[in-house]
């Protein structure tokens, strides 16, 4: 144990050294870390805070449905602090030169899987934690909670149940790795995403919203009594099933049923803890073993990728080639790039396949105008998150083999535009595809789709340009981990900018699309002129924005490396 | 043929090339001496375009590295100290994308990849990824990187790190017949015998000036003045 205190100590320090150091440059980031930060909780404190408001006083819904649906957000909750810690952990666990460097100090395989997984867990859960204390205060407020409250459910309740999450994170990556090495890498991640989509949907089917609604309103007005009958038998094994049971308890003034939910919810995490410490002694060693040989792999091998072999002659410029080339391998020999790929793909397809399916016409052009442009803000959202997580850290996964491009006699801008190329084509197709599913319903207006595929494309260019000029900017090659990059202090102030330029956006074009969705439902006045000033004038914002980028960019590129 | 002329480097206050002038003529073999933090690396990465010089210029075979980089490039091979590769290629993916580079065409580049890995007898490992070689065959891929586009300047720093005796011998040998081919080479190192046995001249640099320069055979009097080794020489220099 005091080798785990000392090794944390140390740990501890270095980071709030590198962290407090007096530049411009970091007191710049960590004004804007605070901002984004501090933007987010106080947005996620007033939209709990309203939404608990809204349920609870004008729409009636009642107690208990409200803890059901706060139970299906904590079960979203819980997987994504689940697959968010899953990703992290292998590059934690299993691509940290940390790990290898304690692997020849004498030191228990036990003690350094602990100390892996604390640092796993505080590094990919204090958002979450951060945000969830902010909804928290937005829903206690509501019932005018004291502040024990918010100290015990912190404690007692929420830090559990990310513990649990983020145990079955390491238990399933362990687990991966030890039968991937048989069994092969991508059957064992076919098999965990069937396993993941499966729970979603089984989850969702059983626990229907619309169903519970209708059952629990046909005894209006006792919308506060429990009706737990109308749970699906599976609920109560769930943690966020308990969290919210308590919660409910907590409301109605029965603390003896809320203090035991939430003792259930402190012994099981202290089980799963328990579990996963015995399955790291077992198998942490042997499993980080297997993914040396899993690194081993040769891809090249697989026909369908021969056309892309560094080996092989090619017909356009060699220099593009050979660079294309090069990224293309990097990228796909890197597991933490493809599967964090991967899932995000996964959720951009349920994303267009659910929204495909959903009817969003609404008969008052308020409403109608509002749900356009949640759509449009999510779409765009969706685009500023990949930007960030993929295009943010292309300069600083170079790493210190860059010096190998910069030696060459290839124009520094050259390679600048080789990146922005293949950032933004596969960017400016997935926005498309966004446009062309989130509109199937929209047929009434025409002219939306026209002004979403413009918007859209201004978007992707101007994100991805303000990303890749900021990833140089702000490049750091010295970091191994491109997740570390994109959540690094430079990379949260490039997404509060991003963010900045969709509130932007909304501010633009909300007025004249809400005056088009009018004149078509109501045939209120609107002059076509004025969409297409807009959108121009949000066009030329765009290139703007993205073309200043990337020209700092191209100048950040020409700094001593 | 490498110029320097009046060569500065500044880091915020920190001097670390101070007004360096010095010529490596065609077939030169330069040794490029100084204790550590000397000044020796900020050099070769601002004669390889890797750092911009605060004042002065550099030529390479005739080429301005400001003005004329790709050109100054195309002429140089570099040797780092650090032998970095794209973990995820393998060493013959990694020579092929430096050939791209340098736009050799590929029945050329596949006959001079051939060549150099059987020279620096790479075998097998020339397919296996970078991310699992040894320091020494990490070395033997980037010296090999170096020479594939047959540069009229070799620039190295530390060549010997890493390399067993053999493959450091085969080096030695490569580094000599390509001076007698008329190459300039600009070599920094540590190691003062791999100096004696190679080097035409040398320049040692001290606090980023350079405080000797001159044939190696004008040493001579210095190492009488010190008990004769070249060892005591630089100790007393740098002092």
């Amino acid at each position: 144990m005091t080798e785990i205190v000392h090794i944390l100590n140390f740990k501890l320090r270095s980071f709030l050294k590198l962290s407090t150091e007096l530049t411009l440059e970091n007191l710049v980031k960590t004004a804007g870390s605070l901002i984004v930060f501090g933007g987010f909780a106080i947005g996620a404190y007033y939209f709990s805070r309203i939404a608990t408001d809204y349920l609870l006083d004008t729409a009636r819904l009642g107690l208990f449905l409200l803890h059901r649906f706060l139970s299906m957000l904590l079960f979203v909750f819980f997987l994504s602090i689940n697959v968010g810690n899953i990703v992290v952990s292998y590059a934690a666990f299993y691509r940290s030169p940390e790990t290898a460097f304690y692997l020849t100090k004498p030191l228990s395989h036990a003690n350094l899987f602990l100390i892996k997984f604390f640092d796993n867990f505080f590094y990919s859960s204090t958002t979450f934690f951060l945000m969830a204390l902010a909804v928290l205060v937005g829903y206690g407020s509501h019932f005018h909670m004291s502040w024990t409250f918010y100290v015990q459910t912190m404690l007692f309740m929420l830090m559990p149940f990310m513990l649990i999450a983020g145990c079955v994170a390491v238990m399933v990556m362990i687990t991966f790795m030890r039968f991937a090495d048989t069994l092969g890498v991508k059957k064992i991640v076919v098999i965990l995403v069937i396993i993941y989509l499966t729970l979603l949907y089984v989850y969702f089917t059983m626990s229907n919203p619309m169903e519970l609604v209708a059952s629990v309103w046909a005894h209006y007005p006792r919308v506060d009594d429990y009706y737990a009958y109308l749970d699906p038998p599976f609920a109560k094994y769930l943690p966020n099933h308990w969290i919210a049971e308590s919660l409910y308890w907590t409301m109605r003034g029965d603390p003896s049923y809320a203090l035991s939910y939430t003792v259930i919810l402190v012994l099981a995490s202290g089980c799963i803890f328990a579990c996963m410490m015995y399955l790291g002694k077992k198998f942490f060693y042997r499993s980080w073993l297997a993914s040396l040989n899993m690194r081993r792999s040769d891809e090249s091998r697989i026909p369908m990728l021969q056309a892309f072999a560094l080996t092989k002659r090619s017909t356009v410029d060699q220099q593009t080639s050979v660079f294309l080339k090069k990224e293309f391998w990097q990228f796909i020999r890197e597991p933490s790039q493809w599967i964090h790929l991967g899932i995000i793909s996964i959720l951009i397809i349920t994303f267009i396949t659910s929204v495909a399916k959903i009817n969003l016409k609404q008969p008052v052009p308020f409403l109608q105008t509002v749900s356009y442009m949640v759509l449009l803000l999510f779409s765009a959202f969706l685009i500023a998150s990949i930007a960030l997580r993929f295009v943010f850290p292309i300069f600083s996964i170079e790493g210190m083999n860059f010096w190998s491009v910069l030696i060459a006699p290839v124009k520094r801008s050259k390679v600048f535009w080789l990146k922005f190329l293949i950032s933004f084509v596969p960017i400016a197709v997935v926005s498309e595809i966004l446009v062309l599913f989130s509109h199937q319903s929209l047929t009434d207006f025409p002219m939306l789709v026209g002004v979403a595929s413009i918007l859209m494309f201004a978007i992707s260019f101007a994100l991805v340009g303000f990303n890749l000029g900021a990833g140089s900017f702000f490049a750091n090659f010295t970091e191994k981990n491109p997740i570390k990059v994109a959540s690094s202090q430079s990379a949260t102030l490039t997404f509060l900018v991003s963010l900045l330029y969709l509130i932007i956006l909304v501010a633009v074009v909300f007025i004249p699309i809400h005056q088009y969705i009018g004149y078509i439902l109501r045939d209120t006045p609107f002059d076509r002129q004025s969409i297409y000033l807009v959108v121009g004038l949000f066009l030329m914002f765009s290139i703007g924005i993205g073309s200043i980028s990337l020209t700092v960019g191209v100048r950040a590129l020409r700094k001593d490396y | 043929m490498i110029r320097l002329s009046n060569l500065t480097k500044k880091f915020g206050d920190v001097l670390a090339v101070d007004d360096l002038t010095l010529t490596v003529k065609p077939g030169e073999f330069f040794g490029f001496l100084g204790p550590n933090g000397a000044g020796k690396t900020t050099t070769i990465k601002m004669m390889t375009g890797l750092f911009t010089p605060t004042s002065g210029s550099i030529t390479i075979h005739g080429f301005d590295i400001q003005t004329q980089p790709l050109e100054a490039k195309l002429a140089t091979g570099y040797i780092p100290d650090q032998p970095f590769l794209y973990e995820k290629l393998t060493g013959r993916e990694f020579l092929y994308f430096s050939a791209g580079l340098y736009k050799i065409d590929y029945k050329t580049a596949t006959e001079r990849i051939k060549e150099l890995t059987d020279t620096f007898e790479i075998g097998s490992w020339i397919d296996r990824r970078t991310e699992f070689y040894s320091q020494g065959m990490r070395q033997r891929i980037v010296i090999a990187a170096a020479l594939l586009h047959d540069p009229k300047v070799l620039v190295v720093d530390e060549p010997m790190v890493g390399l067993d005796p053999r493959s450091a011998h085969i080096v030695k040998e490569v580094f000599k017949r390509k001076s007698k081919q008329g190459i300039a080479i600009f070599m920094s190192t540590h190691s003062l015998p791999v100096v004696e046995e190679l080097c035409d001249r040398i320049g040692i640099l001290k606090q980023g000036r350079l405080v000797f320069e001159d044939a190696f055979g004008a040493l001579q009097m210095f190492k009488d003045k010190y008990n004769g080794q070249f060892e005591s020489t630089f100790l007393e220099l740098t002092k």
